[in-house]
C-alpha cells in the first residue's frame, strides 16, 4: 500500500463516521484554539516588550555613576568618559549633562531640564521616531528636539481650547519643526560677583547675583516621547550648544552646597554595539570601580517571568488538549471495534499488523492535523475578538501600538506539528489493538 | 499442491480446551475442486482458516507446493494470504469497484490500474454495471459475486469459499456454485470450500471430505 492509500482509506474511514469525526475534531481544533490563543497571549506581550526595549535602545544602554568604596568615591569625568568611549564594543559614551533652565515657547514660560546628547546619537533614532522635522542640522546648530509629550503640555497650556481636540493638538504637532523656543538660562552675574562692592549691596537689598541670558532655538524635530530613553526630560540640544550656555553647575541647592558634586560628572551613558557587548562592557565598568545600571539587570528576572507565564499559559492549553486527545483514543477505539469485521477481511487479503497500524495512526494523524486546521483560524477568531473589544474599552485612549495577541509563523507551525504529534501518539494504542485482533475471530464479529 | 499433515488444533476458552481439529491429513493437487462437509462444529471453517494462513496449527504441517505455511512468521503469512490464496469475504461499508481495489492496494498493484482490473474482473462476474454501487445496493448473490472478483483480485493459485451459498436462494446459488466452478475449470484456480450442501458438493468438486469432531470420517 502507498502512503496515498493509506491517507485515502483513513480519509474515507473519517468520512464514513461523520457525526463522530466531526466532533473529534472538533474537541482537538477547541483544544487547538485554546492552547494557541493562551500561547499567542504569551508571545504577543513578550514581543511587545522586546518591541520597547528595541525601539527605545534600552537595550545597548548602559548608565554609569561614581561608587562609593571605602569611604573613597572614584570621580567620573571626561577622561574617564574617554576611556569608556575607548572599550571595545562601545558606539559612543557621553556625560550626562541636564541644564536647568526655563523655557519660552509661544509666550509661556516653563521651568524644565534640558538634557545635552551627543551628535553621534543619531543613529538612535529611526525616521518612524519623528512627528515632524529631524535630527540637529549640525552639532554646533542652535537647534532642539522636543518630545510629543512635551510640546503637547506647552500647546496646551498656551490654548486651553486644544485640551479636548486631540486632532488639533496632533495636527499642529507635525507642524511645529522649525519654530522658535527661547531657552533662559540662568547664570551667575559675574558683573556683581567680580566686584565685591556691587556683590554686598545686591545681597544686602534681599537681590540675587544671577542674570539670565536668553537663547533663541529652532525646533529641529518633533519626537516622540516613546523614542527617548530619558523620559525626565523633554528638550535635547547637542553636547557642542550645550558648552555655550551658561548654566550653573548645580540642578539645587544641596547639589551645590554637596562637595563631592564638585569632584565630577553625576553620571554617564554607554551605548554599546549590541546584548553581547553590554554584558561584557558592564561587568569590565564595574571592575573600575564604577555602579552601572543596565536593562540586561532586568532582563533575568523578565525573561523567568515570560517563561512561567508561557507555561501556566501553555499548561491550560494542553489540559484541554489532553481532554480532547481522550475524545480521540476514545473515537479510534470505538472505530476499531465497529471495523473488527473490516480489519479481519483486510488480514484475510494479506494486510500485515503493520499495514493496519499505520491505518489508524494515519487517521489519527487526519483528525490531529484537520484539528488543528480548524483550531488556529478558531483562535485567530478568539483573540481578534478580545482585541476588538478591548481596544474598543478598555484601551481606548491608548495611542501606544500594543500588541496583545501575536500569531507568529513558528505558533501556527507549531500548533500544527503539536496537534498532529499528540493526536498520532494517542493513535498508537488503538493502532496497536486493532493490528493485533486475531482475523478468525474479527472474521466471526459481526 | 497442498499437503495437509496430521494437524490438530485446539482452542484454550480458559474453561476446557476444545479440541477442533484431531489430526487431520490428507492431499489437495493444484487445480482440483475439493468440497469440506460436515455438520456444525465439525471443524470444516478451522481446517479452511488454517489453509487461508488466517490461523495456525497446534500441531502438524500444512505445505503449498512445498513452503510450510504452519511455520512461516507472521509477515510471511500475511505475503502467502495476499498472494497464493483468495477468500471469499466483502467490506461492506465501501463500493463493489473499492472492495476489488483495496485488494489490489494490498497486492501493490499501482493505482492508476485499480479501477481499470476492477472494472475488469466485475465484469468477469457479471457485474460489470454494478461497479459504484455498495453491498447495501446489491443483491445477495451479487454481493457474493464481488466477493469472488475480489479474492481474484491478486491472481491467487486457490480459491477458499466458507458457505458460498449460504443464505442464497437455490437459482443464485446455482450460479455462485457455476462461477467458482468455472474459476477452476477453466482458470484452473484449485477451489476448496466449506459447505453444508451436499448436493453442490458432489456436482461441482472433485473430491469431498467429510468432517465429524475434527477428524475425517469420509474422503470420497
Amino acid at each position: 500500500m502507498t502512503p496515498s492509500d493509506y491517507l485515502l482509506t483513513s480519509l474515507t474511514n473519517i468520512r464514513k463516521n461523520r457525526l463522530r469525526s466531526i466532533l473529534t475534531i472538533i474537541g482537538v481544533a477547541v483544544a487547538i484554539g485554546a492552547l494557541t490563543s493562551m500561547m499567542s497571549l504569551g508571545i504577543g506581550l513578550q514581543e511587545n516588550f522586546n518591541k520597547a526595549i528595541k525601539e527605545n535602545k534600552l537595550i545597548t544602554q548602559i548608565t554609569i555613576a561614581p561608587k562609593e568604596i571605602n569611604g573613597k568615591t572614584r570621580p567620573l569625568n571626561d577622561s574617564v568618559i574617554k576611556i569608556f568611549s575607548g572599550l571595545s564594543g562601545v558606539e559612543t559614551a557621553f556625560k550626562d549633562n541636564r541644564i536647568p533652565s526655563k523655557i519660552i515657547f509661544r509666550e509661556i514660560d516653563r521651568n524644565t531640564t534640558i538634557k545635552s546628547i551627543p551628535f553621534s546619537y543619531e543613529k538612535y533614532f529611526t525616521r518612524e521616531a519623528y512627528i515632524s522635522g529631524g535630527f540637529f542640522q549640525s552639532d554646533t546648530s542652535l537647534s532642539l528636539i522636543i518630545t510629543d509629550k512635551f510640546l503637547e503640555t506647552l500647546l496646551h497650556e498656551s490654548d486651553s481650547t486644544l485640551k479636548n481636540n486631540s486632532e488639533k493638538t496632533d495636527s499642529l504637532l507635525s507642524t511645529l519643526s522649525g519654530s522658535e523656543i527661547t531657552i533662559s538660562a540662568v547664570t551667575v552675574d559675574t558683573r556683581i560677583m567680580g566686584n565685591i562692592f556691587l556683590a554686598m549691596t545686591t545681597l544686602m537689598s534681599n537681590k540675587l547675583p544671577f542674570r539670565d541670558s536668553l537663547i533663541t532655538f529652532t525646533i529641529a524635530g518633533v519626537v516622540k516621547q516613546k523614542n527617548m530613553t530619558d523620559w525626565g526630560t523633554g528638550i535635547y540640544i547637542t553636547e557642542t550648544v550645550s558648552q555655550k550656555i551658561p548654566q550653573l553647575n548645580f540642578e539645587n541647592i544641596w547639589d551645590l552646597l554637596d562637595k563631592k558634586q564638585l569632584q565630577g560628572i553625576q553620571s554617564a551613558t554607554v551605548y554599546t554595539q549590541g546584548i553581547k557587548e553590554s554584558e561584557r562592557i558592564s561587568e569590565q565598568i564595574k571592575l573600575m570601580g564604577y555602579n552601572t545600571k543596565s536593562i540586561l539587570d532586568e532582563m533575568q528576572e523578565l525573561k523567568q517571568m515570560f517563561f512561567i507565564m508561557d507555561s501556566i499559559l501553555g499548561a491550560i492549553g494542553i489540559m484541554a488538549l489532553f481532554i480532547a486527545i481522550l475524545g480521540l483514543v476514545n473515537t479510534l477505539i470505538m472505530s476499531i471495534y465497529e471495523r473488527t469485521r473490516e480489519i479481519g477481511i483486510l488480514k484475510s487479503m494479506g494486510a500485515k499488523n503493520s499495514q493496519v497500524r499505520k491505518l489508524f495512526i494515519i487517521e489519527a494523524g487526519c483528525v490531529g492535523l484537520t484539528g488543528a486546521l480548524v483550531g488556529i483560524p478558531l483562535g485567530w477568531s478568539v483573540t481578534r475578538l478580545i482585541d476588538t473589544i478591548l481596544f474598543s474599552t478598555l484601551l481606548k485612549n491608548v495611542d501606544e501600538e500594543i500588541i496583545i495577541f501575536s500569531f507568529p509563523w513558528y505558533l501556527i507551525a507549531g500548533a500544527i506539528l503539536f496537534s498532529i504529534f499528540f493526536s498520532i501518539l494517542a493513535g498508537l494504542y488503538p493502532a496497536n489493538r486493532a493490528s493485533k485482533i486475531d482475523p478468525v475471530k474479527a472474521l466471526r464479529h459481526e | 499442491m497442498f499437503q495437509i499433515i496430521n494437524i490438530r488444533k485446539e482452542y484454550d476458552t480458559g474453561k476446557r480446551k476444545v479440541h477442533a481439529l484431531r489430526g487431520v491429513s490428507f492431499e489437495i493437487p493444484d487445480g482440483r475442486s475439493v468440497a469440506i462437509v460436515g455438520k456444525s462444529g465439525c471443524g470444516k471453517s478451522t481446517l479452511l482458516n488454517l489453509l487461508g494462513g488466517l490461523d495456525r496449527p497446534s500441531d502438524g504441517d500444512i505445505f503449498l507446493n512445498g513452503l510450510n505455511i504452519s511455520r512461516l512468521k507472521s509477515s510471511k503469512l500475511a505475503e502467502y494470504r495476499k498472494s497464493k490464496v483468495g477468500m471469499i469475504f466483502l467490506i461492506h461499508s465501501i463500493t463493489a469497484w473499492e472492495n476489488v481495489a483495496m485488494a489490489l492496494a494490498i497486492g501493490d498493484v499501482p493505482r492508476r490500474n485499480r479501477k481499470n482490473i476492477a472494472k475488469d474482473l466485475l465484469s468477469e462476474v457479471g457485474l460489470g454495471d454494478r461497479v459504484d454501487h455498495l453491498p447495501s445496493e446489491l443483491s445477495g448473490g451479487e454481493c457474493q459475486r464481488v466477493a469472488i472478483a475480489r479474492a481474484l483480485a491478486n491472481s491467487p493459485e486457490t480459491i477458499l469459499a466458507d458457505e458460498p451459498t449460504g443464505n442464497l436462494d437455490s437459482e443464485t446459488s446455482l450460479k455462485i456454485m457455476e462461477l467458482l466452478s468455472s474459476l477452476n475449470k477453466k482458470d484452473g484456480k484449485t477451489l476448496i470450500m466449506v459447505t453444508h450442501d451436499i448436493e453442490y458438493a458432489g456436482k461441482f468438486s472433485d473430491a469431498i471430505i467429510t468432517l465429524k469432531d475434527g477428524q475425517i470420517i469420509d474422503q470420497l
